[in-house]
């Protein structure tokens, strides 16, 4: 699930973007032509439904045009993928959609053990502050470990595609991911990102 | 909104840098995957066929490559084993998991036979991940050799040469290591990479001189 970002052009962003920029209505189903597929995959991942994946991209288009301007991307396609991401999160937790099985269940999973304190510790942090650290975190790793968990919990993929997307070993891939959320919470304890 | 939920979201900041590259690697995956399979087979060939053409060297000048009472070249600062004695069992050749050493059966004969404490080891050091290999200009190589700099190991990048084309000798980097038998004994391997230690030869056999290792600051010398 490749962003089409390695074919599309940076002036073909910018051109969609000037459309947001100057009002154009189109600038809607450019958007949706270059990006629709990959904010589909995002969303579809982590609801499991085809009507859900379809409503939260098509609400992602909206809030584009709400975001953009003031906002000035700099990759479109990760700008998008931000929105669908929450959008998608959204309806998650609206739906239950872990009845429906998909990533989003196991990856929340996961994610408890990388939270000082455990799951049922109140409010972790300030949003913006925990996006800091996860940042600096992610650039104190080895980049096949940054690649390993951006692909699964950024892009909220099944082991199964990430093992045949990045062409390794889906047990390596679990032992990465262990191991870089045992160091995640070991970062967030350091940082003081604990109650 | 729970913790999970949360830190979940704050993911979703990870800069553009960083998914970019994350895109990127994910688009090269699979040929990349053959590609690092071809170079794992490679590596595999060119470690055994440096052996081999290493064995029959020894075999040809034993007498005047070594000292009769052991393999050691004196350096100014002490003694330094910088080469194989015999010959190398292929079997050795195994690609270490993450957090795992793999000695060449002659680096370790040298350091448990000689019983000098003083003397170090002139080794390459095989670096992997994922059971895949490293290349030696990569930010991870880079990284991990600065890691073990900190730790006071005597560790950076060497200076060997191979023939490419019609005879023509090409000189590249490898990441290499002057260390003593108790630092290889002790090595302190990180769990995100394996690592095999050699003694390294030039394509024609010879030793790689302890004059080719640049300990630090060798990124002006890459390649």
């Amino acid at each position: 699930m490749n962003s089409p970002s390695s074919s599309t052009s940076e002036s073909q962003d910018e051109k969609i973007i000037d459309l947001f920029w100057n009002r154009s209505e189109s600038a809607i189903s450019e958007a949706a032509s270059e990006y629709g597929r990959y904010c589909y995959s995002i969303s579809y991942h982590i609801l499991r439904s085809t009507e859900d994946a379809e409503e939260c991209v098509n609400d992602t288009w909206l809030r584009t045009w709400n975001a953009i301007p003031p906002q000035r991307p700099g990759k479109l396609s990760f700008f998008v993928g931000r929105i669908v991401r929450n959008l998608s999160l959204d309806k998650f937790r609206s739906k239950k959609a872990k009845r429906r099985g998909g990533e989003m269940s196991p990856i929340l999973e996961e994610l408890s053990e990388a939270i000082p304190g455990g799951p049922d510790t109140e409010s972790l942090v300030l949003d913006r502050e925990l996006g800091r650290a996860i940042n600096d975190f992610l650039r104190t790793l080895p980049e096949n470990a940054c690649n390993l968990f951006l692909a699964r919990y950024w892009h909220s993929m099944p082991l199964t595609e990430i093992a045949s997307k990045f062409g390794v070993k889906e047990n390596n891939i679990k032992a990465s991911l262990f191991r870089t959320r045992g160091k995640l919470k070991e970062y967030l304890e350091k940082e003081g990102m604990q109650p | 909104m729970n913790n999970e939920e949360r830190l979940y979201r704050a993911i979703g900041e990870a800069d553009d840098e960083l998914l970019e590259r994350m895109e990127q690697a994910m688009a090269a995956g699979k040929a990349s995957h053959s590609d690092l399979k071809k170079r794992r087979r490679i590596w595999q060939a060119s470690v055994a066929s440096l052996l081999v053409a290493a064995a029959a060297l020894l075999l040809i000048f034993n007498d005047s490559l070594f000292n009769r009472d052991g393999n050691v070249t004196y350096t100014a600062s002490g003694p330094v084993v910088d080469r194989a004695i015999g010959n190398e069992p292929s079997s050795s050749v195994v690609t270490p998991g993450n957090g795992q050493i793999v000695y060449f059966d002659s680096v370790r004969r040298a350091f448990e036979t000689n019983k000098d404490s003083r003397t170090k080891y002139f080794v390459a050091i095989d670096l992997f991940a994922d059971d895949m290999p490293l290349n030696v200009g990569s930010f991870d190589t880079h990284r991990e050799l600065k890691r073990l700099q900190e730790l006071g190991l005597q560790v950076g990048y060497a200076e060997s040469w191979t023939y490419q084309g019609e005879g023509v000798q090409v000189d590249y980097l490898y990441a290499a290591g002057l260390l003593t038998a108790e630092q290889l004994k002790n090595f302190p391997a990180s769990s995100e990479y394996g690592y095999a230690f050699r003694f390294a030869t030039n394509a024609d056999g010879t030793p790689v001189p302890t004059e080719n290792f640049v300990e630090s600051g060798s990124q002006t010398k890459m390649k």
